[in-house]
């Protein structure tokens, strides 16, 4: 009987041990495919989403909720403050304000006059952030809105202030943005009022680093960084912050968005420009054929 | 090692398995500088595979960590490939550790998480993928490390997850044997 029970443990043993081996080829098949065609392996990733979310959702708004009236909680202590500043800001605003709707209404006359034609329409959808799906190592979010709300890969996301990140992975209900501050961020900013361009990179820090800036000494903290369109994937102008210097002497930016309470994201949706097909023929109308026959075959 | 796999061990890994992904995903991270949530899911399997080896099959717990890397925004399987490799490693050293004072439990998990953040660290190099910052690695290993008595106490104490008593141990022995 024990020679038996032997025998079934070792052929047991053997079984697991090529089970482990064969997981073991799974993670390693995942993780070469994941650095050779990493898009492929995150619609698996996204659709993997889709399915698990909708059964985590009733049990995520209460935690979610839960953590946070931990931190509105902690918060509460610097209302008052916070309420006397804000109703000084409020102040100065009501005089920006008056100065915004006199320079809107001048820029109107002004277009008129030159007769411009202004850049494609914006317009957004908003989603909740669900879960926070990066890992230590990655700033990203999911939103609750995917592919048949009108996300596109790419799209820019705001919260009410400012540039929050870029889509990247759409699910068809699901969708994650990858955060500025992610070490993967890259986003082509104009600094106003110099009008220097610079490339703003996520360092998995609060305040993302300006880098490739043309000429640094005309740039002073507070200038506004805003989206410079560069490259085509965010529409230009939309408000990324100001800048910084951070204690190493490095620009950095300060995030207009309020990360610490993302709870809802816009994405912009963007009309593409309608594309150029083709160069310009300006040299005239391409000559007959017939006209070009006998030359060559007179050369040959 | 038995090959008979207890159900309720089982299921019950399973449940809080799922759970701390679950925690994983809610959103506390979503402003960088902050603590460094500890890999919850990895202490559980390794305490669980110590403890209750019945409990811990090798499939379940390659499907949890699997799921934990593909719900996660990282590069995918390879730290799924490294934890399977702590328990697995975990798994083979049970008697050495059943026998000796917790210290070295936990120094020996301490020792194998280092050794599959330096794999995972050396996996990224020669895959030319940017690496994560060297600070956050140290606090994500400090962190679990940190974790990893009060993983145990909870189970110890909360869910009866402990190891058969020397007594039971020795009739088992002379079962199997």
């Amino acid at each position: 009987m024990s020679g038996s029970k032997d025998e079934a443990s070792a052929m047991w043993r053997a079984v697991r041990r090529v089970l482990l081996v064969g997981i073991c080829l799974i993670c390693v098949a995942l993780f070469a495919l994941w650095r050779i065609d990493n898009p492929r392996v995150t619609t698996l990733r996204m659709a993997l989403m889709d399915r698990l979310l909708p059964s985590f959702e009733w049990t995520l708004a209460p935690i979610t909720g839960l953590s946070r009236m931990v931190t509105d909680f902690e918060e509460l202590d610097r209302v008052y403050e916070r309420n006397r500043e804000l109703e000084r800001e409020l102040q100065q605003m009501k005089g920006w304000r008056e100065a915004a709707l006199q320079l809107e209404e001048k820029n109107a006359r002004l277009r008129a006059l030159n007769n411009v034609r202004l850049s494609p329409r914006v317009s957004f959808i908003t989603g909740e952030v669900l879960t926070d799906s990066g890992s230590p190592f990655r700033q990203s979010a999911l939103l609750n809105i995917g592919r048949i709300d009108g996300v596109q890969d790419g799209s820019a996301t705001v919260d009410g202030l400012g540039l929050v990140g870029r889509v990247s992975g759409v699910g068809e209900r699901t969708a994650r943005v990858i955060l500025l501050t992610d070490i993967n961020s890259n986003v082509p900013v104009i600094i106003r009022p110099s009008g220097q361009r610079a490339l703003l990179a996520g360092d998995n820090t609060n305040a993302p680093v300006l880098d490739f800036v043309e000429d640094a000494a005309q740039i002073r903290p507070g200038d506004r960084v805003v989206t410079s369109g560069d490259g085509g994937i965010f529409p230009s102008d939309i408000l990324v912050g100001t800048v910084a210097t951070g204690p190493s002497g490095r620009l950095r930016t300060r995030l207009a968005a309020d990360y610490r309470r993302l709870e809802f994201i816009r994405v912009l949706r963007q009309t593409p420009a309608e594309p150029i097909p083709g160069t310009g023929d300006l040299i005239g109308p391409m000559l007959p054929p017939v006209a070009t026959g006998p030359l060559a075959e007179g050369g040959e | 090692m038995s090959t008979a796999i207890s159900p309720l061990a089982t299921l019950a890994l399973g449940v809080l398995g799922l759970a701390a992904i679950f925690f994983h995903m809610l959103p506390m991270q979503l402003v960088p500088g902050g603590l460094v949530v500890p890999d919850i899911l990895l202490a559980l399997c390794v305490a669980w595979v110590l403890r209750r080896p019945d409990g811990a099959p090798l499939l379940l717990v390659a499907a949890l960590v699997l799921l934990a890397d593909l719900t996660q925004d990282q590069p995918t399987g390879l730290w799924a490939l490294l934890s399977l490799f702590v328990v697995e490693a975990s798994r083979g050293h049970i008697e050495a550790v059943r026998n000796r004072p917790f210290l070295y439990e936990w120094g020996a998990f301490a020792g194998l998480l280092a050794l599959a953040l330096v794999l995972q660290a050396l996996v990224l190099t020669v895959a030319l993928v940017p690496r994560p910052p060297l600070d956050v690695t140290l606090q994500l290993f400090a962190m679990t490390v940190v974790a990893y008595p009060l993983v145990v106490a909870v189970l110890h104490l909360l869910i009866r997850i402990r190891a058969p008593k020397p007594a039971e141990r020795s009739r088992r022995l002379g079962r199997v044997a």
